[in-house]
Parts: structure tokens; C-alpha cells; sequence
């Protein structure tokens, strides 16, 4: 017998009440004198030990009413097939079956546990009495409603495959308690099957249902042995954006939840494999493996690692990624006429002499008045150094090219003409003149910015660290100006930013050579500059790893709003159409269940562009270790564990399964009850 | 106060009037009150005087001559007269001053009213009346006589005495036998609780000398019904000896002893001639009176 409210069992000292009170309230007889004492004696031969028996008899009970009324307080559970229940009673049940991909895993016999899982449960469906109503409960799904038709829910289990997502068994545990109900005659369970991976039990707790007391709840551990497995937890470039003829590291995280044993790994990109690598790993760790790897075309490149053998959870052996190859960022520096050294600093920065080729910016140098015979239509970006003076006709020019979807860059220096700077037509600055005299630094502001976040703290990738002895008082943009600062000079304007129509503008108000700071001197000059130029020619590291189920915003340019966006998901021939936001200026699609690389086509009048994304198995090394029933059953405590060596028929779960004998005993309370009342009715009159 | 003088049969009643001889009276004058007839005359020889006849003589009381003489009805009256002692022997034992109810009679009591109530009948009739009281053994014996005065002694005697002392009914009877040494008529006032084979050979004694014996087995009601309530200690009154039991219990039980108790007196005296009569202590004075006087006229 085991209790579902042990505490309450301290009660039975209570017990002691009956004693306590016969003590007290011993009946002490009244004393009366009387004659025909030998009638008395001769009747009552006895009577008097009678009489004492009697109300020990009765003293003891009471006692013992109040044990087992302390008894049923404490609910006690019979595990007895015969008790109560019979294996014909009518059952009310939820099967759920864990269907994350973790039950992939196959036994040392080579069985999933999934299919394990759907055995068991089959053959528990079978053994339900006619007239029993169940509904199966896959974790990813909505459950099914009951259906007294056992041979249509056998059909379904059988039917059932493991996802590639993790669902919470827990949450769905707690639905199916909200299904049973409080209401309903007949036995009320919840059958879980699960092989107890820790990632389909997240989060570890099922919150006190209202009706534990009616349902039974039965954990069973479906695996038996678990296979060795080797799991790729990660495959990822260096970067999503990566530029063509450029190094580019591709790291691989691979766990091994076996022995330590050597593996063998492969790289494929655009289909093919392009290396090989073969690695020890220590059981229970995980080791990063990286392949080296350089894009030769500017494309959207997609490819996978992959283990070289199968193990026991196939679905873990090949993760996914997705990279935007590109070429050299076209760019050109405008500077006041002579005056090639105020891009000294810029042009070693951006692309070293070094390079032959391979540079991540082409940059031509172009003097002020000659800015008109440059090609912007094949130019990116437009950096105008130490803040030379333009005609009009090159503003207006500038102007397009950013309302295009250019980008232009401009930092001020000591050739900067306020006056000049203050009457741009598209670009409200108010220039009040040269600061100097001072040391201060840039202070990026708290907002978060797509170029300047990888520049904050306090590493040598901090920008803080560069000291500033002058530069271009500007007045803070007033509200309505569609200016916005992103960094400052002991709180007046240091980087400014702006646009016209699909382009972007920059504003440094310091200069970009040593004449007014040391900024160029500093490890974190090259990458600020490259961060700077990319953001202007709008290339930008984007998120291209995804879980199956989660979402996935898809950016569009303003001149793409009318484009029609197609998304041929992982191993799928047949496009998905999605609805353009002009409001987000993105499109909003849910990774499938499949695993692989997805593309995507924004097909638009003028051109087509192509994107990707990769969907990858949401997992980490935590995840696969296996929870024990003693762990499971501590965190609920209701729940009875089963393995599946146990025969989980209707039968054998009968002979299980407890059943409270709260009622019984209460009404045999109250039948005691009317015993005391006349027993102590006849004695105590 | 009683307006009729029957209500003074009432045990109750007679419980109002403190004094032992006017209790005697009352007791006496209302049993008559109640009466059609004399149960006196008819056993006498000595005629006394003539009465005018009313409805209830008998018919052969008439004075037939009278009413020759007068042409009225006349019935013939006799006085007592007897040579009968009557010896009124009364237990004073502790056991007959039990009283279940605190405001009744205890037998003591009832036995003392009843014996003076025949003292005075038999004292008026001119009968010779003694008295004997006992508990363990005899306590006082007052001669048989049929003197007024001698009445005044013998209610002082009964009124005087308290209840003491063991139950020892055969060694008192033992005792009275040898003191009465002519045949007269014993009349025993007793609730008899001891050992009953003791007590009937003690009343045999009593017959073995001749006497005429009556028995009035006086009992409290409680000691018949036993209607006692809850869990009870019962004290015994001479000895102290406890018995603790259910009443509920016993009850059935406790009758049947009881039962059987007293039908044993009733058939051994039968068996001897004893007239035996049981009353309880609220039994009306006129049936022990009406009693004694039928059984006195038969053995007369």
C-alpha cells in the first residue's frame, strides 16, 4: 500500500485522542446503597470483567476510528489487479508519443526507438476493453480527439513518423491533463512514450495538474540500448557574407555521445565534396573541425558537412549552411585637388597593394572637378576624403547616385570649408566651425547598429580607443532633419547618418588620416573602414540558419516590394509563394520540417535576386544525454515509471496500476461509525 | 391534610403524619371508612348491642325478635372476644431502612405503620397484643396484653427503635419460639433477605410451637424491579460489600432471582400453613389490613 498524501499519516498520533479523553472522562460509577446484593451478585456473575472488556473493546474502537480515519486522509493506493478496477473497465486515455528526432535513435538491434514506441503503444491500444475512448498525442502536433475507434488510433500510431523538431513532452503532458478533465466515469491515463532524450523533456516540469488525483500517469522508457551516436551540432562559415577568391574557415561542431572513437567528415559545397577530414573524439565531448575553403564565384553557395558513416541517429549526421558569395565592393575616393595623401590611410585600409586581386575593395582615387567623368553606375560606394569642395554639378550627381541605392561617405578634415559643407541641398548640416585643443574619443551610442556593434567594449576591436585632437563642430541634427547620430565627440556629432531614396550616407566629422587623430594607427582601422564601405554598398552579415518551425524574414528592397518571392524548401520541386509587407519591407516565411538548403528568388521587372537558408536540427550535446525514470519521476512525482521490458498490456497495467481505496475505506468508516454508536449506546445507557 | 380519612391508607400519605400513633389511627379509622361491613363481627360470641340495619349487613345479623317487637330492622353487634395472643414480631435489621425514593416509605417504615395500625386494631377489640423486635437477635419483647395503656407501649417501642444490625432472621424466629410459649398468632414483618432456608426454618419452629403464622414479606419497590439507571456501585447496607454493575444488563436477571426468591417463600409457606403475603413498601395499608384481618378470622 503506498499513499498519495504521506504527511497527512502523522495524523494517526490522534489516535491517542480516544485514550486521553477515556482517561479523562472515566465513568466513575455512582455510589447506591442497596439490600438484595445476592441477586446482584448472581445475575452479574462476570458482568463486571464483562463490563471492562466492554469498554476496552470500545476504547480500542475508537482508536482504531481514528487511525483509519487518519488512514484516508493520507489516501492510500492499493496496487492490486483485484482490489477495485478490472481489466474490463472502460478506459478514458491519452497516448503520447514522442516524435522529436531523438527517437530516431536506433538500439544496438538496429530498432528505433520510435518504432519501439509505436509497438508498445499499439499493443496497449489492443488491450483496452471495447467501449474505451483514446487520443493519440503526437509532442510536435495537436493531439487527436478520443476516438472509441481503437482500430483507427492503432492506424495512426503505426502511421506516425519522428519529426525534426524537439517537442516538449511536458507541455504535452499538461494538455493532456486539460483533455481528461475532472468529469467522466471509468479509469482516466495518460501513457507517455519516450526514449527520455533531455532535449523532448524541456522544460523539466509539468505544473500540479487540478485532476492528478483521477488520472494515472505511466512513463515509458522505450529504449533499450542505446546506440552509439555521433552528431554534428554546428556547420558554419566564418562569416554568411564571404567574399569571392577570400580564405573562409568552415567550422564544424561534431558531439560524441559514445566511446571516444575516430570519424570521418566531409565538406560539400554546391553539391560536391570538396574535402575530407578524419578526427578522434573523446566520448562525451564535443570537437570543432574546420575546412578551409575559398569561393571562386560570386553566388549564393550552399553545401553541408557530413559524416562519412552512419551511426545509430542518422538525422544528426549532416548539418547545413548557407553563404552569399560576392565580389569586390567598386569604390571611389574623391579628394580636393592634390591632395592624394588624404587617402593614404584609406587606401592601404582598404585594399593593400598586396592583395593582386583579391581585394575586398577596388578603390579608384578621383580629384574634386573631375568627379563628373567617373562611372557611378558601376560604383558602389563614393567616400569623399578630408572634406574637399564639390560643384554643383558633382553634388547633384552624388545625389542620384545615392537616391540609386549608392552609398556615400564623406570625412571632414582640414581642407573642410564649413560654409561649403552647411549648404548641401539633400544633406542638412549645420558646420560651426573646427574644434581642436582637445583629446576625446568616439563614443558610439547604446542604439544597436548593423556595422558599428562589433566595434564596442574594450578589446583593440574597440573604436573607443583611438584618440581625437580635432575635428568639425556640427550641430546636432534638429527634429525633423533625416539625420541620425551613431557616435559623438564628447557629445557633439562624430558619425552621422543619412539618406536619399534606396541609398545611404555617412558622416565622419574627423578626419581619416593621422593629421587629426591616430585613429589610422590602430589595429581597428582596417576592419572600421571595411565595415564602413560594406554598410554603405548595403552588404550585410544576415542569419541564414534556421530550426524547422521557426521564422524566417526575408528582406526586400524598396524596389522589390512588387516582386514576386519564391521559396523551394529543402528536397521540394514545387515553389512556395509568399505575401510581401511593404510595411516591414520583408517577407515572412516558417521553416518546413525538412532538413537541408532552401533557396529563394525575388523575381521583380527589372531583375531576379537570389537568396538562401539553411534549416539545421535544433540540437547541443545536452540534449541527447538520456533522463533516468528515478530522475523523471522525482521531477513528476504522480507518475509511475515503465520500461519497455514491462508488459504494458491492459492487463499487466491493471496489475500496475494503484488504486485509491479512499472511498471503500470511507464508506466502511461510516458503517464503523454506526458500530461505535451502538455499541457505546449499549453500554454507556 | 387529607379530608378523608381513607386517604390515610396511602403510604404517601401517611408519610405526612409524623406521630406513630395517630398514624395508627388514621390508618385504622380509614380502613374502616372504606369498609360495607365489620370484618370483626361475626367470630365473636358476647353480644354487644343492636344497631338499625343498613344496606350491606347481612341478612342473618337481623334480630328477628326486635323486629317482632318494634317492626324495625335491627342487626345483632357482638364484642370481640378471643383468648389469640397476637405477637407482632418486626425485623429492625439495617436492610429495612432502605428506601429507593427519598421521600417514601422505607420498609422500616412500612412496617412500623402496619404494626401499629394492628397493635391499635387489636388493642380496641381488646385483643392481647405483644410486640417483638429484632436484627440479629432479639432487641425488645412486650408481653402480649389487651390493656388501652399497653397500646402506648407498644407504639413507643416501635417508634423508638432504629434499624441496625445484620439480618438474622432464623436465630430471632429460634429466639421468639421460645419465648412464646402459648399458641397464639405470630404476624412477622420482614423483607426476609437472608438465607431462606434459615428463615423457613425459623418460621417452622414457629409452627412447630403451634402458632399461627403470618408473614408479611415487605420489599421496597426497587428491590423488586430494580430500576436502576447507568453504570452503578451497588453498597451492600449491612455489610459494605460493593458490586459494581450495568443494571441494564442484569436487570432480566436480577428479577428472576427475585422471582424465584420469593416464589420459594410462597410455596414453602404454603407447604407449612404460613400465610405469606408480599407487599411492597407502597402498597396500601387497607390490603395488608384486609389481609391480616381474613386470615386472622380463619384461624381464629
Amino acid at each position: 500500500m503506498e499513499f498519495l498524501n504521506v504527511p497527512v499519516l502523522a495524523g494517526m498520533l490522534a489516535g491517542i485522542l480516544p485514550v486521553i479523553i477515556h482517561l479523562i472522562h472515566r465513568e466513575r460509577p455512582k455510589v447506591i446503597p442497596f439490600t438484595a446484593l445476592q441477586f446482584i451478585r448472581q445475575s452479574a456473575k462476570g458482568s463486571s470483567r464483562g463490563i471492562r472488556l466492554k469498554h476496552l473493546l470500545l476504547l480500542l474502537f475508537r482508536v482504531f476510528l481514528v487511525l483509519l480515519f487518519a488512514l484516508i486522509l493520507a489516501r492510500p493506493v492499493v496496487r492490486h489487479a483485484s482490489f477495485l478496477a478490472s481489466n474490463s473497465e472502460v478506459t478514458r486515455a491519452v497516448i503520447i508519443l514522442d516524435d522529436s528526432y531523438l527517437m530516431g535513435v536506433r538500439d544496438s538491434d538496429g530498432l528505433p526507438h520510435f518504432q519501439r514506441a509505436q509497438r508498445l503503444a499499439s499493443d496497449l491500444v489492443r488491450s483496452f476493453p471495447p467501449g474505451s475512448a483514446v487520443a493519440l498525442f503526437l509532442s510536435s502536433q495537436q493531439p487527436f480527439d478520443f476516438s472509441i475507434d481503437l482500430a483507427s488510433v492503432i492506424s495512426a500510431l503505426e502511421l506516425a513518423q519522428p519529426t525534426t523538431r524537439l517537442p516538449s513532452c511536458t507541455r504535452a503532458i499538461s494538455r493532456a491533463y486539460e483533455m481528461l478533465g475532472r468529469r467522466g466515469v471509468g479509469l482516466k491515463e495518460i501513457f507517455v512514450f519516450s526514449n527520455l532524450c533531455v532535449g523532448a523533456w524541456m522544460p523539466m516540469t509539468v505544473p500540479p495538474p487540478h485532476n492528478a488525483e483521477q488520472v494515472r500517469l505511466v512513463l515509458v522508457d522505450v529504449a533499450e540500448a542505446r546506440g552509439e551516436n555521433l552528431a554534428i551540432l554546428s556547420a558554419r562559415p566564418s562569416s554568411s557574407l564571404v567574399d569571392r577568391n577570400s580564405p573562409v574557415r568552415i567550422d564544424g561542431e561534431v558531439y560524441n555521445s559514445g566511446p571516444t572513437r575516430s570519424c570521418g567528415l566531409d565538406l560539400f559545397v554546391q553539391g560536391q565534396k570538396r574535402a575530407s577530414r578524419q578526427v578522434e573524439i573523446p566520448g562525451g565531448k564535443t570537437v570543432t573541425v574546420s575546412f578551409p575553403y575559398e569561393f571562386t564565384e560570386a553566388e549564393l553557395a550552399q553545401g553541408s558537412i557530413r559524416l562519412t558513416r552512419e551511426d545509430a541517429l542518422a538525422v544528426d549526421n549532416e548539418r547545413f549552411f548557407t553563404v552569399q558569395v560576392v565580389g569586390p565592393v567598386q569604390a571611389i575616393a574623391v579628394v580636393r585637388p592634390g591632395g592624394d595623401s588624404d587617402a593614404f590611410f584609406t587606401l592601404n585600409a582598404l585594399s593593400p597593394s598586396g592583395l593582386r586581386g583579391r581585394e575586398r575593395v577596388q578603390i579608384v582615387v578621383t580629384e574634386a572637378g573631375h568627379l563628373t567623368a567617373a562611372p557611378l553606375q558601376d560604383v558602389d560606394v563614393v567616400l569623399v576624403l578630408n572634406g574637399p569642395r564639390l560643384d554643383a554639378r558633382e553634388w547633384d550627381q552624388l545625389w542620384r547616385f545615392v537616391d540609386r541605392g549608392g552609398g556615400l561617405g564623406i570625412a571632414f578634415g582640414p581642407s573642410t570649408d564649413p560654409e561649403h559643407y552647411s549648404n548641401l541641398t539633400h544633406l542638412p548640416l549645420r558646420l560651426l566651425g573646427v574644434k581642436e585643443g582637445l583629446e576625446t574619443h568616439l563614443a558610439l551610442r547604446p542604439e544597436p547598429h548593423p556595422f558599428l556593434d562589433r566595434f564596442r567594449g574594450e578589446s583593440l576591436s574597440s573604436i573607443s580607443l583611438a584618440r581625437f585632437h580635432q575635428f568639425v563642430e556640427v550641430a546636432a541634427p534638429q527634429p525633423g532633419d533625416p539625420l541620425r547620430v551613431l557616435a559623438s565627440f564628447s557629445g557633439l556629432p562624430a558619425l552621422i547618418e543619412g539618406g536619399i531614396g534606396r541609398g545611404r550616407i555617412l558622416v565622419f566629422t574627423s578626419a581619416l588620416t593621422t593629421e587629426w587623430s591616430d585613429l589610422p594607427k590602430w589595429p581597428v582601422f582596417p576592419p572600421f573602414l571595411h565595415e564602413f564601405v560594406n554598410y554603405l554598398a548595403g552588404r550585410q552579415v544576415a542569419v541564414t540558419s534556421y530550426h524547422p518551425g521557426e521564422p524566417i524574414p526575408i528582406p526586400v528592397r524598396p524596389d522589390e516590394l512588387e516582386a514576386a518571392v519564391n521559396v523551394f524548401e529543402p528536397g521540394s520541386e514545387r515553389p512556395v509563394a509568399l505575401f510581401v509587407s511593404p510595411s516591414t519591407a520583408s517577407a515572412l516565411h516558417t521553416a518546413g520540417p525538412a532538413l537541408g538548403n532552401a533557396q529563394v528568388f525575388l523575381v521583380s521587372a527589372s531583375r531576379t535576386r537570389k537568396l538562401g537558408y539553411s534549416v539545421n536540427l535544433e540540437s547541443d550535446a545536452e540534449r541527447y544525454h538520456p533522463l533516468g525514470l528515478d530522475v523523471l519521476r522525482k521531477l513528476i512525482p504522480q507518475a509511475e515509471g515503465l520500461t519497455a521490458q514491462d508488459d504494458l498490456t491492459r492487463e499487466a497495467a491493471e496489475s500496475a496500476r494503484g488504486s485509491e481505496i479512499t472511498a471503500p475505506l470511507l464508506v466502511l468508516l461510516m458503517l464503523l461509525f454506526c458500530v461505535e454508536s451502538f455499541l457505546a449506546n449499549r453500554i454507556y445507557r | 391534610m387529607p379530608s378523608n380519612a381513607a386517604d390515610y391508607l396511602n403510604p404517601d400519605v401517611l408519610q405526612q403524619v409524623a406521630r406513630l400513633d395517630l398514624k395508627a389511627k388514621f390508618v385504622v379509622e380509614g380502613f374502616f371508612a372504606g369498609l360495607h361491613r365489620s370484618p370483626f363481627h361475626g367470630f365473636s360470641v358476647e353480644f354487644s348491642e343492636h344497631r338499625k340495619y343498613t344496606l350491606g349487613d347481612e341478612i342473618k345479623m337481623i334480630d328477628w325478635s326486635v323486629y317482632a317487637k318494634t317492626d324495625k330492622l335491627y342487626v345483632r353487634k357482638f364484642q370481640a372476644e378471643t383468648n389469640l395472643e397476637c405477637f407482632l414480631l418486626v425485623d429492625m435489621s439495617e436492610s429495612m431502612a432502605y428506601r429507593h425514593q427519598p421521600r417514601g416509605l422505607s420498609k422500616m417504615d412500612y412496617a412500623t405503620c402496619l404494626a401499629a395500625a394492628m397493635g391499635y386494631l387489636l388493642i380496641q377489640q381488646q385483643d392481647p397484643v405483644g410486640l417483638i423486635t429484632f436484627d440479629t437477635a432479639l432487641r425488645n419483647y412486650l408481653p402480649a396484653r389487651s390493656k388501652r395503656g399497653h397500646l402506648v407501649s407498644i407504639l413507643g417501642e416501635l417508634s423508638r427503635n432504629k434499624p441496625g444490625g445484620r439480618t438474622r432472621l432464623h436465630a430471632s424466629l429460634a429466639q421468639a419460639a421460645e419465648l412464646l410459649r402459648h399458641r397464639g398468632l405470630v404476624v412477622l414483618f420482614s423483607d426476609l433477605l437472608d438465607d431462606p432456608e434459615s428463615v423457613l426454618e425459623g418460621l417452622h419452629l414457629l409452627r412447630f410451637r403451634q402458632h399461627e403464622v403470618i408473614v408479611f414479606h415487605i420489599l421496597d419497590r426497587a428491590e423488586t424491579e430494580f430500576p436502576f439507571q447507568g453504570m452503578t456501585l451497588f453498597q451492600d447496607v449491612e455489610t459494605a460489600e460493593r458490586v459494581q454493575v450495568d443494571p441494564e444488563s442484569v436487570r432480566e436477571a436480577y428479577r428472576a432471582h427475585m422471582e424465584a426468591f420469593l416464589e420459594r417463600y410462597r410455596r414453602a409457606c404454603e407447604r407449612a400453613s404460613i400465610d405469606y403475603v408480599q407487599m411492597t413498601t407502597s402498597t396500601p395499608f387497607d390490603s395488608a389490613l384486609l389481609e391480616f384481618l381474613v386470615r386472622r378470622e380463619r384461624k381464629c
